[in-house]
C-alpha cells in the first residue's frame, strides 16, 4: 500500500490534525453525553458521565421543540436561499473577478460596508418595507430578505475563487469569439464549483441558524425555524439543558448529512487533481 | 351543469355564513412570553373565558422574543388588543407614545379597585389614569438550604448581627454563605442593589428618595452601597469571590445552594420554582424567610413589591370593550388565574387579586402558600419596599445595575455612584419619565 | 463579424453596450441589496439623528447623540475592545486555519473526518457552544478545577468573571467555533491550486513549508484577503458570544459596541443613541475597508 512509504512524512501532519481534532471535538462530547442527562444533573455535574441516561431527552426534545414543523421550514427557506444567493452572487462575482467593469472598487466598498449594519437598526424599516409590498408572513418573502443579506458575502467568496483562475482557458475562449455568457456557463462555472460548494455550505448554515428575522418576517406559528425550536426549552430564567443539548444535536444532524453529502464531491475532486479535468 | 350551480350556491352560502360568523366573534388578541405553556393555558383560562362569553374569542399566542417583536409589530400598526409587557418603564414609554388606553373610568365602574391588592392597582395609575394591570407579582426572599441549617444548628437570621455571625461561620466550614450571580442576565445585579436599599436605608427612606423629598446621596444610601460591596467584594460572600459572581448563572448558583456548597440565596420569589427542581435532584430541603433587616433604620421586615409582566389596552384597537372584558373576567375569577399559575409554582400568572390561603388548593407546596399569606398581611400593614425593575424609570434603572459592577471592583466611588444616579433621576422627573409610586 | 471589427465602426456605442452587458450581472444583486439593506439601513441610521425611543415618533435633534458619544468612557472602551477583538481575529484563526487547512490538504487518508470534526463547531447554534465553554471554564467543577488538582493551578479561577480576562475567554470561544469555517474555505481554495506547480517545487528540493510559502500561500491570496476583510467585518458586528458568556462585563472589561448599542437600545429606551453607535460601527468598517485597500495598492503584499 502506498500509504507505507508515505507514513513517515506524514506523520507529523496527522499529529497536528489530530491535535486539532481533539481541540474541535472535545467539546463537542461534552455536549453530548449532557444531551442524554437530565438538566439538574447537568447543573450538579456538568462535565462528568451521566449517572441515569436519558434517551428520553430526543423524543421530548423532538415533540416539544416542534421539529417537524420548524425542521421543514428551515428546508424550504435554506434551499431556497441558497438556490438564490448561488445565481444572484454566482453572476456578479464573476464580472468582478474577470470582467473588468468600471465602478468594481465602489461596489466592493458598498457591499463591504453594507454588511456592517447591525441588524436591529434596519429591521423595523425593513419591516414596513415589507408590510407594504405583502411579503410579510410568505416563505418567499423571507427568503428574498436572506438573499439580500447573504449574497454579498456570497459574491466576494465566489469572486476570490474566480480571480485565482488560470488565464489559459479563458483567453483561449475569447479567442475563439466567446461571448461573456458563454464563458462563465461553460468554463468559469465548471472550474469553480469547489467555491459554489463551499458558498452554499456556509450560506445554507446561515439561514439555518437564523432566527431574528425568521422571527420578525414569519409571525405565524406554522411558519417557526428550526433555529426557534431551542426556545422552546427555556423559562424566563432557567433554560432546560438536557433538552437544548438533546435539540442542538438535532439541529446539527441535517447540516452534517449535508455536508457529508457535497463534501464527498469535494473530495473527489481533489484526489483528481481539480483543474485538470 | 345543475349540480354545478347547485355546489357553486352551496358554496356561496357558506361562505357568506362563515364571513358573518367571523363578524360576529370578536377575537381579542393576546401575545404572551413564548415560555407558557400553551395548552395549559387553553385549558385553564382560553376555553373557559370563550365558553361563559360567546360572542368573543381570545386568542392567546406565545411569541419568541416578545419585547422586540411587540416593538416591531407597534411600530407598524399591527400589535395585538392586549400588551404584555416585562414592566414598568415599558408603560411609561407607551403612554408617553400614546399607544395603550386609559381606563381609569372603567376601573371605576367595575370595581377593579377592590379586586386587586391596593399597591397593585396603585402601579398602574399614572396621573389619574390606569394604563396597566400587573399580570404576575413577587417579592424578595432569603432563601436558604435547611438541611445545611439544621446540620449546623442556625437559626434564620433576622438582624445584620446574625447574618454576619452565620456568614463568618459558614466561611469557617467552607461553605459560601451565599451565592448569585448574573451570567445571562447582566441586570440581577440590580436584585442586591435593591435588597441592601430596602433593608439597610429602609423602605420609607427609599420611598421619600422615589418620591424626590430626599437624594441618593445621602448617607443612607451610601451605607447600604457600601455595606453590599463589602459583602459581596471584599468578603466575597457571594460564591467565594466577586469574580465568581460573574462567572455564574442560573445554573451554576442553583447547584451551589442545592448540593449545600452554599447556605444561602437573596433572591425573588420566582426562585420557588428553581429551589423544587434543583432540591428534588439532590434531596436535599430549602425553606425561605424574610430578609434580615441589615439596620435599625429599616425597623421590621417589609417585602419588596414587585411586579413581573404587566397588561395593557393597545390605543389602537378596534374592539376595547371586549378587551376589557376579558381584563374583567380574569379579576374576577380567582380560581382560574390560581389554576394558570399552579403550573408554574405560582411563579407566573399570579395577577395580584386578594387571596387567602383557601383559596390555594391542598397541593400547593405550603412554603409558596404560607410566603402569599404572609405578604399579604405584611404588605396590608403598609410594611413595603421598593424593587428597582418596578418603580425606577429606565435611565436610572440601568444605571443602577450597570455601573455598580465598578463600585464592586473599586474603580467607582459609592459617592459618584449615587451622584450620577441622583441626576438621572432628576433627569427624568424633568422628562416626566417617573413611574406611579403607591403612597404610604 | 468579430468584435475587433465592430470596435473599428462603432467604438463607443459598442463599448458602451459591452459595459451594459458586464453590469447586467452584478444589476439583480445589486437591486436586491438595495432593497433589503441599503434603503432600510439609511433610515435606519437616520435614528441617530433624532431622540427617537423605539416607540412613539422621533424628534430631530442633530448631531447630540454624536456629541454625547465624542465623551462616552463606556463606549470608547467597547471600541477598545473591537480593536483588540479584531487583532486577536486576524493572527491565531488564520493561522491555525491555514495549518489545518494546509496540513488536510496534503493528506489522503482520513480527509472527511477531519473536515467534519472541524466544522461542527462553527454548526452550532451559539447559545449551546457558549452553554458547553461555561461548563468547560466552570469555577469550581471545570477543567480549571481539575488540573488544579494535578498541580496544575493557572486556569483555576473564574475565567469569564475576571476583567483580565473575560475578553480574551469570549475571544477564544468564538475563536473555537469560527476556526471552523476558515479551513472550509481556504481548503476549497487550495484545492484549485494546480498540482503541477507542487511537484516542480518538490522536485527543485523545497520542504513543504517552503511549499506553502512559495505556492500556497501566493495562489490563494484572493481567498486569503477575503477572510481578512470578512473577519474586519464580522468582528465589528460580533454580538451572540459576548452577550451570552459576560454581557460585556465584569465592568464593561469586555463591552463591545455591538453589546453597548443593545444596552441602549432596549434597556435605556434610546433607540436614537443606539442608531449612532451603529453608524460607528460601519464608519469604522469603512475605515478598515479603506485602510486595507489603500495599503494594497501601494503594493503591500498583504
Amino acid at each position: 500500500m502506498f500509504g507505507q512509504r508515505r507514513t513517515p512524512s506524514m506523520l507529523p501532519a496527522y499529529l497536528i490534525l489530530i491535535l486539532l481534532m481533539v481541540f474541535s471535538l472535545g467539546p463537542i462530547a461534552v455536549l453530548m453525553i449532557n444531551s442524554v442527562k437530565s438538566t439538574a444533573e447537568i447543573g450538579l455535574n456538568p462535565l462528568g458521565l451521566p449517572e441515569t441516561v436519558v434517551w428520553e431527552n430526543y423524543a421530548n426534545a423532538w415533540e416539544e421543540g416542534g421539529f417537524a414543523t420548524t425542521m421543514r421550514n428551515s428546508v424550504i427557506l435554506t434551499a431556497g436561499t441558497i438556490a438564490g444567493t448561488l445565481v444572484l452572487a454566482g453572476l456578479a462575482a464573476y464580472a468582478l473577478a474577470r470582467l473588468k467593469l468600471k465602478g468594481a472598487g465602489i461596489i466592493t466598498f458598498y457591499f463591504l460596508v453594507g454588511t456592517s449594519v447591525p441588524a436591529q437598526l434596519f429591521i423595523i424599516p425593513l419591516f414596513f418595507i415589507w408590510r407594504e409590498l405583502g411579503l410579510v408572513n410568505s416563505h418567499l418573502g423571507l427568503i428574498i430578505i436572506y438573499c439580500g443579506l447573504f449574497s454579498p458575502f456570497a459574491t466576494y467568496l465566489l469572486r476570490s475563487y474566480m480571480v485565482a483562475l488560470p488565464e489559459e482557458f479563458i483567453e483561449a475562449a475569447r479567442i475563439d469569439g466567446a461571448s461573456n455568457w458563454h464563458v462563465f456557463q461553460h468554463i468559469i462555472l465548471p472550474l469553480s464549483w469547489p467555491g459554489f460548494l463551499t458558498a452554499g455550505l456556509v450560506v445554507g448554515l446561515g439561514v439555518w441558524n437564523e432566527f431574528l428575522f425568521a422571527i420578525t418576517f414569519l409571525p405565524g406559528a406554522e411558519y417557526k425555524p428550526i433555529a426557534t425550536s431551542l426556545f422552546a426549552f427555556q423559562d424566563r430564567f432557567g433554560r432546560d439543558w438536557g433538552l437544548t443539548n438533546a435539540g442542538s444535536v438535532i439541529m446539527m444532524l441535517p447540516v452534517v448529512i449535508l455536508f457529508l453529502l457535497l463534501q464527498r464531491r469535494f473530495i473527489e475532486g481533489l484526489t483528481q487533481g481539480g483543474l485538470k479535468a | 351543469m345543475k349540480q354545478l350551480q347547485l355546489l357553486l350556491l352551496v358554496l356561496v352560502i357558506l361562505l357568506l355564513g362563515s364571513v358573518t360568523m367571523a363578524q360576529d366573534e370578536i377575537v381579542v388578541t393576546w401575545w404572551t412570553e413564548d415560555y407558557i405553556d400553551i395548552e395549559q393555558i387553553n385549558a385553564a383560562l382560553v376555553e373557559p373565558f370563550n365558553a361563559a362569553n360567546p360572542g368573543i374569542r381570545l386568542e392567546i399566542t406565545p411569541t419568541t422574543e416578545l419585547n422586540n417583536t411587540l416593538r416591531t409589530a407597534l411600530a407598524a400598526g399591527e400589535a395585538p388588543d392586549i400588551l404584555q409587557t416585562p414592566g414598568a418603564s415599558f408603560i411609561a414609554e407607551f403612554l408617553r407614545s400614546g399607544l395603550i388606553l386609559d381606563l381609569a373610568d372603567v376601573a371605576d365602574q367595575m370595581g377593579w379597585e377592590e379586586k386587586l391588592l391596593p399597591w397593585a392597582y396603585q402601579s398602574g395609575v399614572i396621573e389619574g389614569g390606569l394604563y396597566s394591570i400587573p399580570l404576575t407579582y413577587e417579592s424578595m426572599v432569603l432563601l436558604y438550604n435547611k438541611t445545611v441549617f439544621d446540620e449546623n444548628g442556625w437559626a434564620v437570621p433576622t438582624t445584620l448581627a446574625e447574618l454576619e455571625a452565620i456568614a463568618e461561620e459558614a466561611v469557617a466550614i467552607g461553605i459560601n454563605p451565599l451565592t448569585y450571580g448574573n451570567v445571562g442576565w447582566q441586570p440581577t445585579n440590580e436584585h442586591l442593589v435593591g435588597i441592601y436599599l430596602n433593608n439597610y436605608a429602609g423602605p420609607e427612606n427609599v420611598y421619600q428618595a422615589l418620591i424626590g423629598e430626599k437624594s441618593w446621596t445621602d448617607p443612607e444610601f451610601a451605607g447600604a452601597i457600601e455595606l453590599l460591596r463589602t459583602h459581596i467584594a471584599d468578603n466575597g460572600w457571594f460564591g467565594g469571590s466577586l469574580e465568581t459572581y460573574f462567572a455564574y448563572g442560573w445554573d451554576e448558583f442553583w447547584a451551589e445552594l442545592a448540593s449545600g456548597e452554599a447556605a444561602m440565596m437573596m433572591i425573588g420569589t420566582w426562585g420557588f420554582r428553581g429551589a423544587n427542581e434543583f432540591f428534588g435532584e439532590t434531596g436535599m430541603e430549602w425553606d425561605w424567610a424574610p430578609l434580615p433587616v441589615l439596620s435599625e433604620l429599616a425597623g421590621e421586615y417589609n417585602y419588596e413589591l414587585a411586579t413581573g409582566s404587566t397588561l395593557s389596552v393597545n390605543a389602537s384597537s378596534d374592539h376595547p370593550e371586549a378587551v376589557i372584558t376579558v381584563l374583567d373576567w380574569i379579576m374576577n375569577n380567582k380560581e382560574v388565574v390560581l389554576n394558570v399559575a399552579s403550573g408554574y409554582g405560582y411563579g407566573e400568572f399570579m395577577v395580584p387579586l386578594v387571596y387567602t390561603s383557601d383559596d390555594f388548593p391542598a397541593d400547593a407546596d405550603p412554603r409558596i402558600v404560607r410566603f402569599f399569606a404572609d405578604f399579604a398581611q405584611v404588605t396590608g400593614e403598609g410594611r413595603v419596599g421598593y424593587t428597582t425593575w418596578t418603580f425606577w424609570p429606565a435611565d436610572p434603572n440601568v444605571q443602577l445595575w450597570e455601573a455598580v459592577e465598578q463600585v464592586w471592583f473599586g474603580d467607582l466611588g459609592v459617592e459618584d455612584y449615587l451622584a450620577e444616579h441622583q441626576a438621572l433621576w432628576d433627569a427624568a422627573r424633568e422628562s416626566g419619565v417617573t413611574l406611579p409610586i403607591p403612597a404610604r | 463579424m468579430t468584435n475587433s471589427a465592430q470596435l473599428a465602426h462603432h467604438p463607443s456605442r459598442n463599448q458602451l453596450l459591452e459595459n451594459l452587458g458586464r453590469w447586467a450581472f452584478v444589476l439583480p444583486v445589486l437591486l436586491i441589496n438595495l432593497v433589503v439593506v441599503v434603503i432600510p439601513s439609511v433610515v435606519g441610521l437616520g435614528a441617530a439623528f433624532t431622540d427617537w425611543t423605539g416607540y412613539g415618533t422621533p424628534n430631530f435633534i442633530g448631531l447630540e447623540n454624536f456629541q454625547r458619544l465624542l465623551s462616552d468612557g463606556v463606549f470608547f472602551k467597547a471600541l477598545q475592545n473591537n480593536l483588540l477583538w479584531t487583532a486577536l481575529f486576524l493572527t491565531a484563526p488564520i493561522a491555525v486555519g491555514l495549518l489545518g487547512a494546509y496540513l488536510l490538504s496534503s493528506i489522503k487518508t482520513g480527509q472527511m473526518i477531519f473536515r467534519i470534526a472541524y466544522f461542527i463547531p462553527y454548526v452550532i447554534a451559539s447559545v449551546v457552544n457558549t452553554q458547553i465553554w461555561r461548563q468547560l471554564l466552570h469555577p469550581r467543577v471545570g477543567i480549571g478545577a481539575w488540573l488544579a488538582d494535578y498541580g496544575i493551578t493557572f486556569l483555576d479561577f473564574p475565567i469569564f468573571g475576571t476583567r483580565s480576562t473575560a475578553l480574551y475567554a469570549v475571544a477564544f470561544v468564538d475563536a473555537w467555533h469560527f476556526w471552523g469555517f476558515l479551513v472550509v474555505i481556504y481548503l476549497a481554495a487550495m484545492s484549485a491550486v494546480d498540482t503541477e506547480l507542487y511537484e516542480v517545487a518538490r522536485l527543485d528540493g523545497a520542504t513543504r513549508l517552503q511549499q506553502f510559502r512559495f505556492v500556497t500561500l501566493p495562489s490563494i491570496r484572493p481567498t486569503l484577503v477575503f477572510s481578512i476583510l470578512m473577519i474586519i467585518i464580522w468582528s465589528s458586528t460580533t454580538f451572540d458570544y459576548v452577550y451570552m458568556l459576560t454581557s460585556g462585563g465584569p465592568a464593561n472589561s469586555s463591552e463591545l459596541m455591538s453589546t453597548y448599542l443593545y444596552i441602549n437600545a432596549f434597556n435605556r429606551f434610546d433607540a436614537g443613541y443606539a442608531a449612532s453607535i451603529g453608524m460607528m460601527m460601519s464608519i469604522w468598517v469603512g475605515l478598515a475597508v479603506s485602510g486595507f485597500v489603500y495599503l494594497r495598492r501601494r503594493g503591500w503584499e498583504i
